[in-house]
C-alpha cells in the first residue's frame, strides 16, 4: 500500500534547502546568479573538507565567492560577495546568525510543521574556538544532501553500493568517474565517523538518550557491526586486487589510476578509523548502563529554558530580583584563590598519595599500601584526656581552647602528626564511639577512645555516644604557632 | 561511618584537586576512585557540604560547585557582585543577571532531545534583542496588571533605564572600526561581554567576541542538568518564590497596621 505522500515530509525538506539556496538577498548585480554561486561555492567547500583542507572561515568563503564571480565573469563588489556569504551562512539580518525555517506539510503528523536548517556549520574540531582560532564552516547534512542528490545519488545508495560500484568503474578502466565515486566514498564514511563521534558526547553527556533514541538508532549488536565492516573491509581488498593489475589495462591513464589508488587507500584507513570509534562506542554503551542503573528511571522532563524561565519568571517575574541569584549561584565553582582552612593540613598528604600512585605503577609489589609510622601513644593520650575529659564533663570541646595553652604545649601537639588527623576526622564525619577490638585500618578515632579507657576507665562511660563538630562562625581560629589554622571548631556529644 | 587513612586521603586529595581545578575529567584515578569507593564518595561530599558546596559526577567529569545559600566561598559571579554592590551599581548586577538567565534559557534544551542546534550558539545581537524585548515585555506586563510582581516591576524599570536608555548598542573599536565589545564600556554588547564572563572564566562557554558569538560548552549542559532538570530543586524554588512573596505580604501588612 504505498500512497503517493509517503515520505512527503523528507522530500519537502530536500526540495526546500534547494530551492531557498541563495534566496531572498539583495546583492544587487549578482542577484539573478545568486543560487548558482551559493550551490558553487558549497561544492568548494565540500571539496576542502574532504581534502581536510580548513581553510573554511568566513573570510575564506569570501575569497572561494570571489573566485567563483571572478570565474563566472561578473562584477566584482566585495559587499555584494560579503553579503551573499552571510546569506549562505544565516537566514535573514545576519547580525542574528539565525537558522533558515520554512513550514512544511508532514504528513505523518497530518499538520504543517516548522523545519529548521543551515547549509553551513561551525566544525567544531577544526575551529580551535579554545584557541581563540575563528570558526571553520562545513556542510551541514542538509547541504551534503543537496550535493549528493545533485549528483543523481539517492540517500538509500549505502556504503556498501557506492564501494561495489567503484569496484566496477575500475574493472572497465573508467578511472576518471572512479575517483569521483572515491570522493563520495570519503565523504559518506567522514559522514559516519562524525555521526559516531556525536553519538558519543551524545550519550556521554546524557545516557539516558541510550534508550530513548535506540530505537531510532536501530542498534545493532556487536557481531553484527563486526560482521558488516569486515565485509566492507573485503570488498576494499578486492578493489585493491586491481591496483597490481594496473599493468593489464591498455589505452588508460596508469597516472590516473596512480592516484585513484592513492585516494583508495585514504578511504580504506578512514574506514578502519570508523570500524574502530563504532565497537569502541558499543562498548561504551555497555559501560554506561554498567554504571548508571538509574537512568532507566531518571526521566526528569524538567529544564532551565521551559521551567525555571519561560514558564515562572518570564511569565511572574519574581518577588524579589535577589532570587534570581539564588537560582544562578550554583552554577558556578569556588574561586581559585581561595584557602581552606585545612588546606595546609592536608597539602602534605595530597603530596604523598600522588608519590605512592606512581610509585605503585613502577613497583607493584614492592609498595606498602600506607607508610609505617611511629606514634607516640603515651604523648598522644597525654594530650587527649583533657578533650575527652571537656567532652564528657562539659559536652563540648571548642578547638580554640588550644590556643590559650603555652608554646611548649603547642609543640608538643604538633609533635604527633595523627593529632591534627584527628581533629579532621571528627570535623568531617560524625562517630558513634564504641569499644572495638583493634585490627588493621580501624578508625582512629575509635582507637583513641579505646586505648583511651584502658588508660582511664571513667571514659567508658562515653560509649554509645556519638560526637559531632559545629563550625563556631565568628570565634577566633585555632592557631597551632602558624604552623596548623583551622576554622574555629567545636566537637559535641550529641544531645540524646 | 567508619573509614581508613587511606579513604580518607583519598578524599581529601580530591577534594582539594576539585578546589584547585573545579572541573576535573572522570578518567583520573581519583575520580575514579569517588565513583567506586562510597567512603571515599562521602568523604568528599561532607567536605563539600561543611563549605557549602557540592560535588557531582557525570559520565565524563567530576564538578565541584556552590550551593544556592550558606556557600562560603567566593566564586567568580559573587565577586561580579561584589563590583556592583551599592544602591546605584545595583542594578548592573540585577542586568547581568537577567543576561545570563536568558542566555542560558536560549541554549538549554530538554533532557531527552537530541538537537544540536542550541550548541552552536548565540549572538550577542540575538541575545540583545532578546534582552530588550524580554524587558519590554515586563514593562508591558506591569501596564496591563497593576498587581504584577510590585519589587520585581521596581527592579525592572531600574534595569530597563540603564539598558533601553543609557546604553548605545555598540561602540567600535578605535583600531579597525569593528564592533568591540571588550575594550568598549557602556554599551549593551559590551555588557553582555561581562555579564557572561564568569560562565566564560569557569570554561563553561566560549566567547567568541571576534565573530560575536557566545557558545556554550559540554560542561555548562553537565551543570544545567544536574541543576535545572532536577524535581527537587525546583520544587525548592517555587517554595522559596512562595516563602518570598508571603514574607512581603506579611511586611506589608505589619506597616499597614503601624500606620
Amino acid at each position: 500500500m504505498d500512497r503517493a505522500n509517503t515520505g512527503l515530509h523528507e522530500r519537502l525538506k530536500k526540495t526546500t534547502a534547494i530551492s531557498q539556496l541563495g534566496q531572498g538577498m539583495d546583492v544587487g548585480a549578482l542577484n539573478d546568479y545568486s543560487h548558482q554561486i551559493a550551490l558553487y561555492l558549497l561544492l568548494k567547500v565540500f571539496k576542502r573538507e574532504i581534502n581536510n583542507n580548513s581553510q573554511r572561515q568566513r573570510r575564506d568563503l569570501i575569497s572561494m565567492t570571489t573566485a567563483v564571480v571572478k570565474e563566472m565573469k561578473l562584477p566584482i563588489n566585495l559587499e555584494e560577495i560579503e553579503r551573499l556569504v552571510d546569506g549562505v551562512l544565516y537566514s535573514g539580518d545576519p547580525k542574528q546568525q539565525s537558522y533558515f525555517t520554512a513550514r512544511i506539510y508532514d504528513e505523518k503528523a497530518g499538520e504543517i510543521r516548522e523545519f529548521k536548517y543551515r547549509y553551513l556549520i561551525p566544525d567544531r574540531e577544526a575551529s580551535n574556538w579554545q584557541e581563540g582560532g575563528s570558526t571553520v564552516y562545513m556542510l551541514s547534512e542538509t547541504a551534503q544532501e543537496i550535493i549528493f542528490i545533485t549528483r543523481e545519488i539517492l540517500e538509500e545508495f549505502g556504503f556498501d553500493l557506492e564501494q561495489f560500484y567503484t569496484l566496477q568503474l575500475i574493472k572497465n578502466g573508467n578511472f576518471t568517474e572512479a575517483k569521483s565515486s572515491v570522493s563520495n566514498l570519503i565523504a559518506r564514511v567522514r559522514n559516519l565517523i562524525k555521526k559516531e563521534k556525536d553519538w558519543r558526547e551524545d550519550i556521554l553527556r546524557n545516557p539516558g538518550l541510550i534508550f530513548s533514541a535506540y530505537k531510532e538508532r536501530k542498534r545493532r549488536t556487536e557481531a553484527e557491526v563486526r560482521e558488516q565492516f569486515k565485509d566492507e573491509k573485503k570488498v576494499f581488498n578486492d578493489i585493491f586486487v586491481w591496483q597490481d593489475r594496473l599493468d593489464t589495462f591498455e589505452n588508460v591513464n596508469r597516472k590516473e589510476g596512480e592516484l585513484l589508488f592513492e585516494e583508495l587507500e585514504r578511504a580504506r584507513s578512514l574506514h578502519d578509523r570508523l570500524a574502530e570509534l563504532t565497537i569502541s562506542n558499543l562498548s561504551l554503551e555497555l559501560q554506561i548502563r554498567r554504571d548508571n542503573p538509574d537512568i532507566f528511571w531518571k526521566t526528569s522532563r524538567l529544564s532551565f529554558k521551559k521551567d525555571f524561565w519561560q514558564n515562572t519568571i518570564l511569565q511572574e517575574g519574581l518577588p524579589r530580583m535577589e532570587l534570581l541569584e539564588e537560582m544562578l549561584n550554583p552554577l558556578f565553582s569556588p574561586a581559585q584563590d581561595f584557602i581552606f582552612p585545612l588546606a595546609w593540613a592536608w597539602s602534605e598528604q595530597q603530596l604523598y598519595s600522588y608519590l605512592e600512585e606512581s610509585e605503585a605503577e613502577l613497583e607493584e609489589f614492592e609498595v606498602e599500601a600506607a607508610p609505617k609510622r611511629e606514634f607516640d601513644w603515651e604523648l598522644i593520650l597525654d594530650l587527649w584526656q583533657d578533650v575527652f575529659r571537656e567532652l564528657k564533663e562539659e559536652g563540648e570541646f571548642n578547638l580554640n581552647q588550644l590556643n590559650q595553652l603555652p608554646p611548649a604545649e603547642k609543640e608538643r601537639w604538633l609533635s604527633q602528626e595523627i593529632n591534627l588527623e584527628l581533629f579532621m576526622m571528627f570535623i568531617i564525619t560524625d562517630i558513634k564511639l564504641r569499644l572495638v577490638e583493634e585490627y588493621p585500618g580501624l578508625d582512629e578515632r575509635l582507637l583513641l577512645f579505646k586505648r583511651l579507657t584502658e588508660k582511664n576507665e571513667e571514659f567508658a562511660e562515653l560509649a554509645g555516644k556519638r560526637v559531632k563538630a559545629e563550625l563556631n562562625a565568628g570565634a577566633e581560629k585555632l592557631n597551632l604557632l602558624d604552623q596548623f589554622i583551622i576554622s574555629p571548631y567545636k566537637i559535641y556529644l550529641e544531645a540524646e | 561511618m567508619a573509614f581508613n587513612q587511606e579513604q580518607l586521603e583519598k578524599g581529601a586529595a580530591l577534594f582539594f584537586k576539585l578546589l584547585d581545578e573545579q572541573i576535573i575529567s572522570a578518567s583520573e584515578p581519583l575520580a575514579e576512585k569517588y565513583r567506586s569507593d562510597s567512603e571515599v564518595h562521602n568523604i568528599v561530599n561532607t567536605m563539600a557540604a561543611e563549605a557549602g558546596l557540592k560535588v557531582f559526577a557525570t559520565a565524563r567529569n567530576v564538578h565541584l560547585i556552590s550551593k544556592a545559600r550558606g556557600s562560603s566561598f567566593a566564586n567568580s559571579y559573587t565577586q561580579m557582585k561584589s563590583k556592583y554592590s551599592g544602591l546605584k551599581r545595583k542594578r548592573y548586577f540585577y542586568l547581568a543577571n537577567i543576561i545570563i538567565s536568558i542566555f542560558l534559557a536560549e541554549v538549554d534544551k530538554e533532557s531527552h532531545v537530541r538537537i544540536r542546534w542550541e550548541e552552536e550558539g548565540v549572538s550577542y545581537h540575538r541575545l540583545s534583542d532578546l534582552v530588550t524585548s524580554t524587558l519590554e515585555s515586563w514593562q508591558q506586563r506591569k501596564k496591563e496588571d497593576d498587581s504584577f510582581a510590585e519589587q520585581w516591576s521596581i527592579a525592572v524599570e531600574e534595569v530597563a533605564e540603564l539598558w533601553l536608555t543609557e546604553f548605545n548598542e555598540y561602540k567600535l573599536s578605535q583600531v579597525d572600526e569593528t564592533i568591540d565589545v571588550t575594550r568598549t564600556r557602556g554599551n549593551r554588547l559590551s555588557f553582555i561581554n561581562t555579564a557572561l564572563k564568569p560562565l566564560t572564566e569557569q570554561g563553561l562557554i566560549i566567547d567568541q567576541s571576534d565573530e560575536l558569538k557566545l557558545i556554550p560548552r559540554p560542561q555548562l549542559y553537565e551543570r544545567l542538568d544536574e541543576i535545572y532538570h532536577d524535581q527537587k530543586r525546583y520544587n525548592q524554588f517555587m517554595d522559596l518564590i512562595r516563602e518570598t512573596r508571603s514574607k512581603i505580604e506579611q511586611e506589608e501588612n505589619n506597616d499597614a497596621q503601624t500606620e
